[in-house]
């Protein structure tokens, strides 16, 4: 089975000097087999570093990478029964598609026959029969992509290694594309580890998300779980758009309180006990607010700042004293900037994070 | 009255701002008609007389080239310049290249490296020469002493005439900074994922030479190849300053008999049609190398391919 578990893996950068980067802090990770695992996060978190050490191309300074329980530091990227996609597809400009799907088959002495059989089935699945003969300059985006996933799949590797592999397509050719990753998962007796910055890939693709920041793992669970019981902040913040609220204030005869309002936490189960005047942050995503018509203690006024109309929804940006509060309502309101707007979080709806370690306070 | 050249004016004003980029290319194109058109068309209108540049010329139709083609030194000096060339070229492009993929690595002081390989070639030609005289002298020479330590009695280099191409060809590769500076900078234009990708494809040393360097260096050798065949079949300075063309005519180069014609013997006329017999030649060796590595040579844009 091909599980992969990652033991203190760092990646540290020199740059010849004595400056050094640790790209990767010593994480830790168990990937289980035909997972399909999706390391999200932003820009320089550590994601693709990661994906690099797994596939071998980038040298591992410290901890230890096992695929079916066999340790591969030191294993060659040929012999580790993966397939990546790359960002930018990677193929070979000066090959036709078929060669540029044949090549690692040839590479490991595969006979004519088995290869040409092979590389029709890919291309049957793939669609890209027609294109066999072609040179890749003379295709599509999408072409590309389906020639750069057909030379993973032509070698049936235990794990596939992608990077980035959408985000050079146009949004409609990206969500068919999702899809058919979703179907090639499911027919592919494979693990899949899908490197993005984009939650909303994040979200649809993975059974399992791996959130990273500066080099170390945020959160790693399940999308459902991700988006409704985040960890700390950064995941709070990271998933979900607009971004959920996060008010700073602190902890009073088990309340909320911040200079603006004050919520009561009766309801809720918190993971420890709370002394007073310990600060918290509070966060709410846009859509689990209420418009209301009073205001009373535990209600927010906001200032409308900017609104949005979505179409089926409405994005109202405000201000909350010095802070901007977002609400998401489906109900159509016409605010004008300035305009005074009452709202109630939505009971039962809100995280609780410790304001210093920024992690949370619910039961997970 | 007053309107006509008003007119006129405008006319010429927009004739002007109309062609105004010619003025931004009249340097090159002043260059172009001043130093190569108008002495070549010269060149080839000489080729048809006798003139011997004191008097004034003489017309003298076809003469020139029969006697060119009459000389049996000019079918020694073709020859010479011709084995030169293609023995010379592909050793350098080959050495080149091979010198480019090792200067290509991220060892340390690489860019000593890299500047030590590129020095010899900014010395010029005549130096390079007087130098390598002294390298070749039979008796002090750098080069018999060095192969003495290993035994052997090295020949005498400029004065054998079977020795002396042999000679002028291993002094060649002294140059090959020029194509290693175009190679490296080719090399580091490889995308690096195309490695990686290869490497992940089980593709070894050779094959990602063979499959993915060679091709996509493939424009940037033809193009190293080309220049290095045509400044080859222009050799000149080796002949005038180490061998006067000897011995017995075996480093005859073909420039340096046309330069004999022209400014030693005063045969400005036959000089010129030498002239134009090697630039007709070389033009058709450049149009038969493009057209032979048409189908093996790879470029980026579509269009590349055709340049003829």
């Amino acid at each position: 089975m091909a599980g992969i578990k990652i033991r203190n893996l760092q990646k540290v950068y020199r740059d010849g000097k004595d400056r050094t980067f640790e790209a990767v802090k010593k994480i830790n990770l168990d990937i289980e087999d035909r997972d399909f695992v999706v390391f999200v996060g932003p820009s320089g978190c550590g994601k693709t570093t990661t994906l690099r050490m797994i596939a071998g191309l980038e040298d591992i300074t410290d901890g230890e990478i096992y695929i079916e329980d066999n340790l591969i530091n030191h294993v060659e990227p040929k012999d580790r029964n993966i397939a990546m996609v790359f960002q930018n597809y990677a193929l070979y400009p000066h090959m036709s598609v078929y060669d540029n799907i044949a090549f690692g088959l040839k590479n490991r002495k595969v006979d004519r026959k088995t290869i040409q059989q092979k590389v029709e089935e890919v291309s049957t699945v793939l669609d890209i029969k027609k294109e066999l003969h072609r040179r890749p300059k003379e295709l599509s985006g999408g072409q590309k992509q389906r020639v750069a996933m057909g030379r993973a799949m032509v070698r049936e590797p235990k794990v596939f290694l992608m990077d980035e592999p959408l985000s050079n397509l146009d949004a409609k050719l990206r969500v068919q594309m999702r899809n058919e990753l979703i179907k090639l998962h499911r027919d592919f007796d494979a693990t899949f580890i899908f490197v993005t910055h984009d939650q909303v890939e994040a979200m649809t693709l993975a059974n399992k998300i791996v959130i990273m920041n500066e080099g170390e793992i945020m959160q790693v669970d399940s999308p459902e779980n991700i988006f409704n019981k985040p960890a700390n902040t950064f995941v709070a913040g990271f998933i979900g758009s607009p971004q959920m609220n996060l008010i700073k204030g602190t902890f009073n005869e088990r309340n909320f309180t911040s200079d603006a309002f004050r919520l009561p936490l009766e309801n809720l189960s918190l993971n420890t006990t709370l002394k007073d005047e310990t600060p918290l942050i509070l966060g709410i995503r846009p859509e689990h607010f209420e418009v209301v018509q009073k205001a009373d203690s535990t209600t927010l006024v906001l200032t409308v700042h900017i609104t949005e109309n979505m179409g089926s929804y409405q994005n109202i940006y405000c201000h909350l004293n010095d802070q901007s509060v977002t609400i998401q309502t489906s109900d159509h309101h016409n605010f004008a900037v300035g305009d005074e707007l009452i709202v109630k979080p939505i009971n039962g709806k809100i995280h609780l994070f410790d304001g210093k370690t920024e992690k949370t306070l619910l039961t997970i | 009255m007053k309107i006509q050249i008003r007119t006129c004016h405008s006319q010429f004003q927009q004739w002007i701002s109309k062609h105004k980029f010619l003025l931004f290319a009249s340097p090159w194109i002043i260059g172009f008609i001043a130093f190569t058109l108008i002495p070549m068309l010269s060149s080839l209108l000489i080729s048809f007389t006798e003139w011997n540049i004191l008097t004034p010329p003489k017309f003298a139709g076809l003469e020139n080239y029969k006697s060119v083609f009459a000389d049996p030194l000019f079918y020694k000096s073709l020859k010479v310049t011709l084995v030169y060339t293609f023995v010379s070229v592909p050793i350098n492009v080959t050495l080149a290249f091979f010198a480019a993929l090792l200067l290509n690595t991220d060892i340390k002081f690489i860019n000593v490296y890299r500047t030590i390989y590129y020095l010899p070639a900014v010395v010029s030609g005549v130096v390079v020469s007087l130098l390598w005289s002294w390298i070749y002298n039979s008796e002090f020479g750098l080069f018999n002493n060095f192969l003495l330590k290993f035994g052997i009695n090295g020949p005498r280099w400029l004065s054998d005439e079977h020795w002396i191409m042999p000679a002028l060809i291993i002094m060649s590769i002294w140059g090959i900074g020029g194509s290693i500076i175009m190679y490296l900078s080719g090399l580091q234009g490889i995308p690096r994922y195309l490695y990686e990708s290869a490497k992940l494809d089980a593709a070894n040393w050779w094959t990602r030479l063979t499959k993915i360097t060679l091709p996509s260096m493939s424009p940037i050798i033809l193009f190293t190849g080309l220049t290095s065949v045509i400044g080859a079949l222009q050799t000149f300075t080796q002949a005038y300053v180490m061998t006067s063309g000897g011995p017995n005519n075996a480093s005859l180069f073909y420039a340096y008999y046309v330069y004999k014609h022209a400014f030693v013997w005063k045969q400005m006329g036959k000089a010129c049609a030498l002239a134009w017999i090697l630039f007709i030649v070389i033009f058709l060796i450049t149009v038969i190398l493009l057209k032979a590595s048409k189908s093996k040579i790879y470029y980026e844009s579509k269009d590349g391919g055709d340049i003829l």
